[in-house]
């Protein structure tokens, strides 16, 4: 069921918004700045909520054949053929938008937190001098990832997926005047374009297959997909993985996870929209929305549950040792993901995008609240840096609860948000089964996934506890600044505080609810042409000792984490930190990954780039090529020259000459001829030179001469020839005609076969 | 009674609406002669707007001619997009309208045609006003000459018999040797008239031989029916030398080399808007004529191929003029030669789209009309530019004199920046589709051949690196304009016609660059009628 509704007026008023602030910002006021960025998305928040309540809502409740949804045909934005064996399709795209049940939760995620952050932001970057640029480029951001979401094609998205990578990059880069913060906005960029490649392959393979590319066609033409196979896979295999690969690039999933920490470098509150809540759940979101197409693919399914499960712990493990409130929040999102990229992987679609919004709450709340922190802290040297915080808390009352909120929401303590979507995921994980996937490697999805839980709940408290608790351990003059944000701070925290309470509601699990569905389960499961939703077969008691292991694992977290780290950092912990030296250290410095990058990658391809430059750039194109061409240039240049003299008598003569030269070799006469076999003759060809004559009697002629087979000599006859062998077999017939009035002949020769069959 | 009707033979007088942007050209043409004849004062600079207004009844009876011959298949523009993506046309439903015995022919391609005629004369007589005020030559004749030429360009784009094409060819070109001259007091607009009328009679001469020559052979001067005889005679000689030399003198129309040689001298002597106008106009309305005599008429593949078809000359031609034209074009310091020779090397690349149409591929006619349609907004608009920097005494014609003119004149120079990235064939300009629709057309040609031959792919290899040549001498200007220092002071023409011009240009070369399927669909459904 569908209607329509002028869908582009959501990623519209952003897009207004942004060309307002960026073309003209700098002649307006602050305030006029911010009031246009916040109300276009504002506004955006509000037509998004009008188009799902009233729109969206009543067609979901009425149920009925189809995915209930609303959409914009837009315009025909290309219009081609798609060429195959098998003739041609006409194909045609439209730039079209669809708000379906799963783009329905991105929108009001993006456009509500992201409202929220456009608020927040108006006091956090209040002393900027590019105040405008930076509105213009945030509300460009919202603008492209609704494109990004609405988009009812895989190019459509693509346009959102690039839009939300530039705006990334600009914004990681925001402060470009410090090397450090350029160079991880480059990083940003360059890693994604890596992502970018491979999604791209993956929407060309998608396209060969099934000639469409909106995603109602793609669905459609599965069929295709699944009849194929390249390089002795099914061609599922290889579209999933390339999806996926484009996914872990803008996911930051193993390898490709290593520009989110840098990313950091931008302002908090970009890291709270951009590279927490929002864009990096995009390639969650690009795999629930091709859903269909990853149940057929099991294999890859198990590997985006392995590595989505590998990133959780691996970067929960290098959460441990930062110092900086940033670095550790930006380790927590990349291990947030992780667990997503197991819900989506173990077919566990909705629990994946449940987990999604979940976080979308508490993680741009944790990375608010951390800029809350750090803008109370701005005299100190290093805002950042945890080890100069502690005893916040009396200070910063309402960030410091909200902060807890959030911890008890990442943790998994019930019943906050976190609680429910990771409940969800392990539970999935745990029950994960898929033709040729092992049984045992479901559970061991779980018991990686579970560690990575319990880790997070260990840093993250680590995290609230070195913050909040003690006494403050930076210098003196930077504790009498100390202050509470101003109100346009602490409201969006305060928002997102009782979301992150209250959004885990609407994901309660069957179980608990007599075996009802979730109601966001259905909520995205609906229709014919759903989010595939995963059925959990197995016994409520399994159930419940699942997810008392869940709650158990957020439990012993905090108490780890009070127990080392409560009041401050225990002398004790701090001398088992020095024994563990070189452990730390490793961790520390996050595995070394970077280095490891920059040996075997970055500097192998710099010289690669440098060896190219020099050889091709240096010597082949401006040696050899330049000197070529302008020595070719002026010669051809000279000896134009004494032609092109301004004297019209000469031109007339190059004419005349060109004209003589075309017709004597035009007229050189058809060497054309056609071969019959005579009947009734054995091995005996006739020959016809079908050079016509001048067709008047008193003409001269055209003489023909022949040659039945290589070693014969020529002989002259009429067009017409007849040729006996002695044997079958090849020959090589030729035939010369000349003309007598041109004094021009041509020839051509023809390889037969006589006799035989 | 009916003598007077019998003499007309089957004339019906209804059908004068087909001629209708040919009828209003040809009276607006006459009329601003007359009003000049007995206008008072020294200013004809008014006689511009009778003139523009012409122009627009021209279009609104192009419109009319257009509704009037009907799509291919009424009311079904899915076969018309079917036949963009290669089916078949349905052969009998092209709507055409032969007239005076089949001497003319009234389809969608010459009013399409006449579209980018009056296009050209448009943008031409925004042009001219100002420029001859401000280098003192005014003559109200110009306007009607304009006018006159391009009634001979409609004429030559409906003829579909060799003496209308002769007649067409003949009006136009005569009105434009004396348009090249104009500029009376100049020694060069003199000169260049003189080559230009010396080297075109000498074509004419060609062309008559040539037709005289055809016509002994087939015994038809009709299109049609030379069409029908031409594979029975296709490889006597006598035809043969009429052939080559319809091509010679085309060749000459085209500027393509090695009959190219006056172009550069008339170009650069001419004033600067008439440059405009004969290397947009004159060079489609002989595009027009290529198209419907080779690439429509003669379009059999026994004709085309072979050492003595006409294709293969053309493919010579077509290499040839391409690689000399940007080659001389890139050493040039005086950006009308520059663009002379950058003219000549289009007509390259459209020589390959009527090499392709030649063999039969249905993208060929739309792609060449396309390329014509962006080819006439941009080159106009670049010597539009041109004409718009010089003053009295002093053309700055030197890419050094365009040194920071994008400090200076930002507008100006975004407008010639889109019109040198338009020539250069990239994106988001009308040039880059127009290349790529007649590349396309030639490999779809390649297709057809099944592999018989690497020609055509040959041909595409040539003209792309020919582009990538190209893009060194077009983007020097630009490079002038921006990354230079300004040399001297400017005071270009404060004129809002050429300002419209100059800006209605740019923005059809860009929205022909980023929304070209409009006008691709358009010159899809403007195929030869028969």
């Amino acid at each position: 069921m569908t209607s329509d509704f002028p869908l582009y007026l959501i990623p519209l008023l952003p897009l207004i918004g942004a060309a307002i602030n960026l073309l003209f910002g700098k002649r307006l006021s602050k305030d006029t700045n911010h009031y246009i960025a916040i109300t276009a998305v504002g506004g955006a928040a509000v037509i998004a909520i009008h188009a799902c309540v009233s729109g969206l809502w009543p067609l979901w409740k009425a149920g009925g054949p189809g995915t209930p949804s609303l959409t914009w045909q837009g315009w025909e934005w290309l219009h081609g053929a798609a060429g195959g064996g098998m003739g041609e399709t006409a194909v045609s795209l439209k730039a079209a938008l669809v708000l379906d049940p799963l783009s329905a939760v991105m929108v009001l995620v993006i456009t509500l937190i992201g409202f929220l952050i456009h608020l927040y932001s108006a006091g956090y970057m209040a002393e900027d001098k590019r105040y405008a640029t930076y509105f213009g480029y945030l509300n460009l951001f919202t603008g492209a990832m609704l494109i990004l979401v609405l988009g009812d094609s895989l190019p459509v998205m693509f346009v959102g997926w690039e839009g939300v990578g530039l705006c990334s990059y600009l914004l990681i880069g925001f402060w470009f005047d410090v090397d450090k913060n350029a160079n991880a906005g480059r990083k940003a960029f360059v890693v994604n374009r890596i992502g970018d490649f491979a999604f791209l392959l993956g929407i060309f393979l998608t396209f060969y297959f099934t000639k469409s590319l909106s995603f109602s066609g793609v669905r459609d033409g599965v069929g295709e997909i699944t009849g194929s196979r390249i390089w002795g896979a099914p061609a599922q295999f290889w579209i999933c993985l390339l999806f996926f690969i484009g996914a872990c690039g803008k996911s930051a999933q193993i390898p490709l996870y290593v520009w989110l920490p840098d990313a950091m470098a931008g302002p908090t509150p970009v890291s709270a929209l951009i590279h927490a809540a929002t864009m990096v759940t995009a390639g969650v979101y690009m795999i629930a929305r091709l859903s269909f197409l990853y149940v057929t693919a099991p294999t890859v399914m198990a590997i985006v549950a392995g590595v989505g499960a590998a990133t959780a712990l691996f970067a929960a493990i290098i959460g441990f040792a930062q110092n900086d409130l940033k670095k550790v929040l930006a380790y927590s999102t990349v291990s947030q993901l992780g667990l997503m990229f197991v819900g989506v992987g173990t077919g566990n679609f909705t629990g994946g995008v449940f987990h999604l919004m979940t976080h979308a709450f508490f993680k741009a709340g944790l990375f608010l609240g951390a800029g809350s922190v750090m803008h109370a802290l701005h005299h100190a040297k290093d805002p950042g840096d945890i080890r100069e915080m502690g005893g916040l808390r009396r200070k910063l009352p309402i960030t410091h609860i909200t902060f807890l909120i959030y911890c008890i929401a990442i943790a998994g303590i019930p019943p906050l948000a976190g609680f429910f979507s990771k409940d969800g995921i392990l539970a999935g994980a745990f029950a994960f089964t898929a033709p040729g996937v092992p049984r045992f490697y479901g559970h061991l999805i779980w018991a990686v996934s579970s560690l990575a839980s319990l880790g997070t709940a260990v840093y993250m408290f680590r995290l609230y506890f070195l913050t909040f608790t003690g006494k403050f351990r930076g210098d003196h003059h930077v504790e009498t600044h100390l202050h509470e944000s101003p109100a346009e701070m602490t409201i969006p925290l305060i928002v997102l505080g009782l979301g992150a309470m209250a959004v885990g509601f609407v994901g309660i699990p069957a179980f608990l609810r007599s075996h009802h569905e979730p109601l966001f389960v259905r909520w995205l499961s609906s229709g014919d042409a759903p989010v595939q939703a995963l059925a959990l077969h197995m016994s409520s008691s399994r159930e419940w000792l699942l997810m008392a292991v869940a709650t158990g694992a957020g439990v012993i977290g905090i108490i780890v984490a009070a127990a080392l780290w409560l009041g401050g950092p225990r002398p004790a912990v701090v001398s088992l930190g020095n024994g563990l030296g070189p452990v730390k250290k490793l961790v520390a410095s996050k595995f070394y990954i970077d280095e490891l990058y920059d040996l075997v990658l970055v500097r192998p391809f710099r010289w690669l780039c440098m060896a190219v430059y020099q050889i091709v750039d240096r010597f082949i194109i401006e040696t050899l090529l330049l000197g070529l061409v302008t020595t070719l240039v002026d010669f051809s240049g000279r000896a134009l020259r004494l032609l092109q003299n301004g004297h019209v008598q000469r031109y007339m003569v190059v004419t005349t000459m060109a004209l003589a030269a075309i017709l004597w070799f035009g007229m050189r006469p058809s060497d054309e001829f056609t071969v019959q076999p005579v009947m009734g003759a054995q091995n005996t060809i006739s020959l016809h030179a079908n050079a016509h004559d001048y067709g008047t009697p008193n003409a001269p002629q055209r003489k023909y001469k022949w040659k039945c087979a290589t070693d014969d000599p020529w002989k002259a006859g009429g067009p017409d020839k007849t040729c006996e062998y002695p044997n079958p077999g090849k020959y090589e017939v030729q035939l010369e005609v000349h003309d007598d009035l041109w004094g021009t002949s041509n020839k051509s020769s023809k390889l037969i076969r006589v006799g035989g069959d | 009674m009916n003598g007077w009707k019998d003499s007309l033979g089957n004339f019906d007088p209804n059908a004068l609406m087909y001629q209708l942007p040919f009828l209003l050209i040809v009276g607006f043409g006459l009329l601003v002669l007359v009003l000049e004849a007995f206008s008072k004062g020294s200013s004809k600079r008014w006689l511009m707007w009778v003139a523009v207004v012409g122009i627009a009844a021209g279009f609104i009876g192009a419109y009319l001619a257009w509704k009037k011959l009907g799509v291919m298949v009424p009311g079904d523009a899915q076969v018309v997009l079917d036949i963009a993506r290669g089916a078949a046309p349905p052969s009998t439903d092209i709507p055409y309208r032969e007239l005076f015995d089949g001497m003319l022919i009234f389809d969608r391609f010459g009013v399409f045609m006449n579209i980018v005629f009056l296009v050209g004369a448009l943008l031409t007589v925004l042009l001219v006003a100002d420029y001859m005020k401000e280098h003192g030559f005014e003559f109200g004749e110009v306007f009607a000459l304009i006018l006159f030429a391009t009634a001979g360009m409609m004429l030559l784009a409906a003829a579909n018999d060799l003496i209308t094409v002769f007649l067409g060819l003949e009006t136009m070109s005569l009105a434009v040797y004396v348009l090249t001259g104009s500029w009376r007091r100049s020694p060069k607009s003199a000169e260049a008239a003189m080559k230009y009328f010396l080297m075109g009679a000498f074509a004419t001469g060609l062309l008559l031989y040539g037709i005289a020559l055809i016509y002994g052979v087939t015994g038809a001067t009709n299109l049609h029916t030379i069409a029908t005889e031409a594979p029975k005679v296709g490889s006597n000689p006598l035809f043969l030398i009429g052939v080559f030399l319809v091509i010679v003198a085309f060749g000459f129309k085209i500027a393509a080399v090695p009959f190219h040689m006056w172009a550069p001298d008339a170009y650069e002597g001419a004033p600067t808007p008439v440059t405009a106008f004969m290397a947009a106009g004159v060079k489609a309305a002989a595009f027009a004529g290529l198209l419907r005599f080779f690439g429509h008429a003669l379009g059999n593949e026994r004709l085309v191929w072979g050492p003595a078809g006409w294709g293969s000359l053309m493919w010579l031609l077509a290499i040839v003029t391409m690689t000399l034209g940007n080659l001389s074009a890139l050493r040039q310091d005086n950006i009308k030669r520059m663009l002379a020779y950058s003219s000549i090397a289009h007509a390259g690349y459209l020589l390959i789209g009527v090499v392709a149409a030649g063999f039969g591929a249905k993208t060929a006619q739309p792609a060449v009309l396309f390329y014509l349609l962006a080819y006439t907004f941009t080159t106009i608009g670049a010597f539009g530019v041109v004409a718009w920097l010089g003053n009295r005494g002093d053309e700055r014609l030197l890419v050094d004199d365009w040194a920071g003119l994008g400090s200076r004149h930002p507008a100006a120079a975004m407008a010639m920046t889109i019109f040198m990235l338009s020539l250069a064939g990239m994106p988001p300009t009308a040039g880059f589709f127009g290349k790529f629709y007649i590349f396309r057309a030639a490999m779809e040609a390649h297709q057809q051949l099944a592999g018989q031959t690497g020609m055509m792919m040959a041909l595409v290899v040539i003209a792309v690196v020919n582009s990538l040549i190209s893009v060194y001498y077009y983007l020097r200007i630009v490079m002038a304009m921006y990354f230079r220092e300004p040399a001297r002071e400017t005071s270009p023409l404060r004129s809002p016609a050429v300002a419209l011009a100059l800006i209605g240009s740019a923005l059809f070369v860009l929205q022909m660059g980023l929304l070209p399927s409009r006008y691709l669909d358009m010159a899809t459904q403007s195929l030869i009628g028969r």
